[in-house]
């Protein structure tokens, strides 16, 4: 697979080209430092760089100037407005560097394949496969969490989360499908929990699995009485929990 | 059904045996070395494989010192008006069911108790159990060192690949990719590194074990000056 790296500021959040792109690529985000980007390219070696320099400043001529000293024949693809591409338009001279001022998916797409001699028509018009299921698990300790990981992400897209603040932050970034959550946890517990995730409109319908690690009546109840969509006693055995799961899904498909 | 077209007097019925499938996965999936304490056939009865009770029990061992040390902070505040007895007891509940995911029952069945006896307010059965456990932790963590390869660390020579390693991390943090952070956190730890440096990586790696995101952020920001 062509590898592609893709520089930028994403501080805020991870690139929307880098999501559709990595279908087809070996993709690498990467800070607009220069120096970052001087060692990510003796580190990665990438086919092509593709930058995004709508949040260039004079500053990050540095960028340019470590891909030009690494290789002067590595292909940069850029994008963004038009006056930034005029900041540093003496690298576009070479040619080394090209620009898209109006970039689309497709754009990016067509511009890319054509460095690298490929049918750009079949990657647009690929159909990509059902994406996975995506799951939160919500669980103060890490290694249930990475436990659970193991146990789920060859069938599930799998989100870990520490904390109530954790899961809201992942929920807002992208929704789940079914949350698994530990009924015990410090400063905000599993009951808490779901009572913030009940109230927000988008998520009163997410199911919601409970882990325990008591199995006492009392308890047990009082997991059951927040209407779950199934509870588990801790550690659950993999090939049940998966069960819950895909019952879950399809009672929801029907 | 096939059943029907076979001939009743010929057909036996087996229900398979957990333990059984268990003792077969021990055997054809990794080598699981016998530990004193550690019962994998128990192990094996949560997962499919051995792979995964090995993984899981490497997780553990890494993650057995940080929570044994936080044990003790919760206990040298024991004999103060602000014992923070919850945390403490959600902390030996935590304990108790990692150390029964990996068959570490015995020490699991101690964690238990002093659980309950957070749970039930007893803080004299928690100041005779305490030491207890955080004495079989440590055992515990000895005896786990088998796990781990003792191969010395070759010292990073290009500077170059521990900056681009780190952003890689960033990048998989900020994208929620735990498993591939995880993997770019075990090689950024297969190096070793100057000391002023060594400090902050090993502080990194211990902010990446335990998800503290805001904080991995933090060393890396500091790492990469």
């Amino acid at each position: 697979m062509r590898k592609i790296l893709i520089v930028g500021d994403f501080s805020n959040d991870t690139s929307d080209v880098n999501s559709y792109l990595e279908q087809h690529f070996h993709t690498q985000l990467c800070t607009d430092s220069g120096k970052i980007v001087k060692s990510m390219l003796k580190m990665y070696v990438p086919d092509l760089v593709l930058m995004d320099i709508d949040g260039f400043e004079n500053v990050n001529e540095d960028v340019f100037e470590a891909i030009q000293e690494y290789d002067p024949s590595l292909p940069v693809i850029t994008y963004g407005r038009e006056l930034k591409k005029q900041m540093f338009i003496s690298y576009y001279y070479s040619g080394q560097c090209r620009h898209i001022p109006q970039p689309s998916r497709e754009i990016i797409i067509r511009e890319i394949c054509k460095e690298f001699n490929m049918n750009a028509d079949a990657i647009i018009n690929a159909i990509v496969d059902t994406e996975k299921k995506h799951i939160i698990v919500v669980d103060d300790n890490p290694v249930l969490l990475r436990n659970m990981r193991n146990m789920l992400q060859d069938k599930y897209r799998v989100t870990l989360a520490t904390s109530a603040a954790q899961c809201m932050k992942a929920m807002g970034q992208d929704s789940p499908d079914l949350i698994i959550l530990d009924y015990e946890m410090p400063v905000v517990d599993g009951k808490q929990t779901l009572e913030m995730i009940r109230a927000e409109e988008d998520y009163r319908n997410v199911p919601v699995i409970f882990l325990t690690g008591i199995a006492d009546k009392e308890h047990v109840d009082a997991v059951l009485d927040l209407k779950p969509a199934g509870y588990f006693v801790k550690p659950p055995m993999q090939t049940k929990i998966i069960n819950a799961i895909e019952n879950i899904f399809l009672k929801q498909g029907e | 059904m096939i059943r029907d077209f076979l001939p009743e007097d010929l057909l036996e019925y087996h229900e398979t045996n957990a333990t059984d499938e268990a003792r077969k996965n021990r055997v054809k999936q990794v080598e699981l070395p016998e530990i004193e304490g550690v019962d994998w056939d128990y192990a094996l009865l949560h997962f499919p494989e051995a792979n995964m009770v090995f993984q899981t029990a490497v997780d553990y061992y890494d993650s057995i010192g940080y929570e044994r040390d936080e044990v003790l902070r919760y206990y040298n505040e024991i004999d103060s008006d602000s014992f923070p007895i919850e945390d403490y007891r959600i902390k030996v509940h935590a304990i108790k069911s990692m150390s029964n995911t990996i068959g570490a029952t015995a020490l699991g069945g101690l964690a238990k108790l002093c659980e309950y006896a957070a749970r039930d307010n007893q803080i004299d059965r928690i100041k005779v159990l305490t030491p207890v456990l955080i004495d079989e932790m440590d055992i515990m963590k000895d005896r786990l060192s088998v796990l781990s390869s003792e191969v010395e660390k070759p010292m990073i020579e290009d500077m170059d690949e521990m900056f681009a390693l780190l952003e890689m991390l960033k990048m998989s943090l900020r994208s929620h990719n735990s498993d591939q952070s995880d993997k770019i956190m075990k090689q950024i730890m297969a190096f070793r590194y100057p000391d002023d440096i060594q400090v902050k990586i090993d502080q990194l790696n211990i902010h990446i074990l335990n998800f503290e995101e805001d904080e991995a952020f933090m060393d890396i920001d500091v790492l990469q000056m």
